[in-house]
């Protein structure tokens, strides 16, 4: 019964598990290849502020860290274990290692500066991936293995749902404590117009859009607009429940981080990326193998005799073969 | 932010300005000198403002030696280590350009403003900065 309700809320296969593995790894792959970690390395350990488990660190490993070598060394670990991960090579060690690496890194760079959780529910993915049986399906593993274990669909589908629950439960809590800490006052028409003027006044941010010093003149507007981004956050969780509504919600946080990034100059991009978790991967592979036969009916020339077959023909052969 | 923002309240903000050889004063965008803290580097400042790092339990060594030097917290300047941030973006900033470049940096200031509160206006009071020769 678990296994029939799972597998009408998400896609349970090893396929599945596999490309959301190969996603998330990858998505942290990109972000550390076009990330100067020799920059950082400039930065005076004194500036250093270590937050959580990071403090347990003596300042001579953040001392050595710190440096050209040390930081050369942690991006050639990231970028070997997180490629070897990303497709699926002795992805059961992999997985852990790419875990543990961009850990000890978030925690270097929230050292730095303040909690950001642009990262934070990827980290948790890859906790997840780091135990799940996510080299089954779209791995090298995989394809070099002689041997295919066969494991019941609940093992490949409980991790994809457990990601998109926590997910959900991002946005819905990301609700529930701006009305804990600000109560009935987080409508008041000058929070998005304050807050977005703020973020928008020094050129530290990554962007410098000025389109928040709009905002004033529409103030009667901005209770019901962050009314509407509280009811969005507070159904986020219907996303995971709902088939129908999921690709209204996920395509409302697009809306919602895209206005975040032009308004308050802060963008989410790792977030946005696991909104990939989402998607029904064997489907879309499906859809993939569908049109690429469409598209091969469109030039249906038979190189055996030179002759153009005929579409409907041609449609028989792609069946027989499938 | 999950507090939401107030008008009523003053906020403080930070612009990083350079000056180049030829004598020109550019703005200077430190997500571009240092990528890995995109969407960090204004709360790095902040801190770094307002000298955060000596006030750990565990203090890094340098730091307790100038805390040391200068008699205790309540004697440390604002933004003690602003300098050394300062030195190390004009580095990044420099080696990105040629030796002959008329834009390369020959000191790197960091100013700091407060928006008053009560409107929406009055968004630049100048309250203190901090200069790097580089």
């Amino acid at each position: 019964m678990a296994e029939g309700t799972l597998n009408r809320l998400v896609s349970a296969s090893a396929l599945s598990l596999g490309v959301v593995r190969s996603i998330v790894h990858g998505t942290f792959l990109i972000g550390v290849l076009v990330t100067s970690f020799g920059a950082l390395s400039e930065l005076p350990p004194t500036l250093l502020r270590p937050v959580g488990m990071m403090k347990l660190l003596p300042w001579e490993f953040y001392d050595r860290l710190l440096t050209p070598s040390g930081m050369a060394a942690l991006k050639g670990a990231m970028l070997l274990s997180l490629l070897l991960s990303t497709l699926g090579y002795l992805t059961s060690l992999t997985t852990k290692t790419s875990f543990l690496l961009v850990v000890v890194y978030q925690g270097l760079v929230r050292s730095f500066g303040h909690f950001n959780h642009d990262e934070m529910l990827g980290v948790y993915y890859l906790a997840i991936l780091a135990f799940s049986p996510s080299s089954d399906g779209f791995s090298l593993d995989r394809w070099s293995s002689s041997s295919r274990r066969v494991r019941s669909n609940f093992v490949y589908g409980y991790p994809i749902l457990l990601m998109q629950v926590l997910m959900g439960w991002v946005y819905f809590s990301s609700a529930l404590i701006k009305l804990r800490v600000a109560g009935l006052k987080y409508l008041s028409a000058d929070n998005l117009p304050s807050l977005a003027i703020y973020h928008s006044l020094d050129n530290l941010h990554e962007t410098h859009f000025r389109i928040a010093f709009l905002l004033p003149h529409v103030r009667v507007l901005m209770p019901y607009v962050i009314g509407v981004v509280l009811i969005w956050e507070l159904m986020f969780p219907l996303a995971v429940f709902v088939r129908r509504l999921r690709w209204w919600i996920l395509g409302g946080g697009v809306v919602f981080h895209l206005a975040t990034l032009l308004l308050m100059n802060v963008f989410f991009p790792y977030l946005l990326a696991m909104y990939l978790v989402f998607v029904d991967w064997p489907r879309v592979g499906r859809w993939l193998r569908t049109r690429r036969a469409r598209m091969s009916m469109a030039v249906p020339e038979d190189t055996t005799n030179g002759s153009i077959l005929d579409s409907s023909s041609h449609r028989a052969k792609i069946v027989d073969d499938q | 932010m999950m507090s939401g923002g107030d008008v009523q309240s003053g906020r403080t903000y930070f612009i990083l300005r350079g000056e180049t050889v030829s004598g020109e004063v550019i703005e200077v965008s430190a997500a571009r000198l240092t990528n890995a803290l995109y969407g960090r580097n204004w709360g790095m400042v902040t801190a770094v403002v307002n000298n955060d790092p000596f006030k750990l339990t565990s203090i890094h060594p340098a730091n307790s030696l100038l805390l040391d030097r200068v008699g205790g917290l309540d004697n440390l300047p604002a933004g003690a280590r602003v300098p050394d941030l300062l030195e190390a973006w004009g580095r990044l900033y420099n080696e990105r350009l040629a030796p002959s470049s008329p834009y390369r940096l020959r000191a790197l200031q960091l100013d700091m403003y407060r928006w008053e509160s009560g409107t929406y206006s009055n968004y630049d009071k100048f309250i203190d900065s901090w200069r790097k020769e580089l």
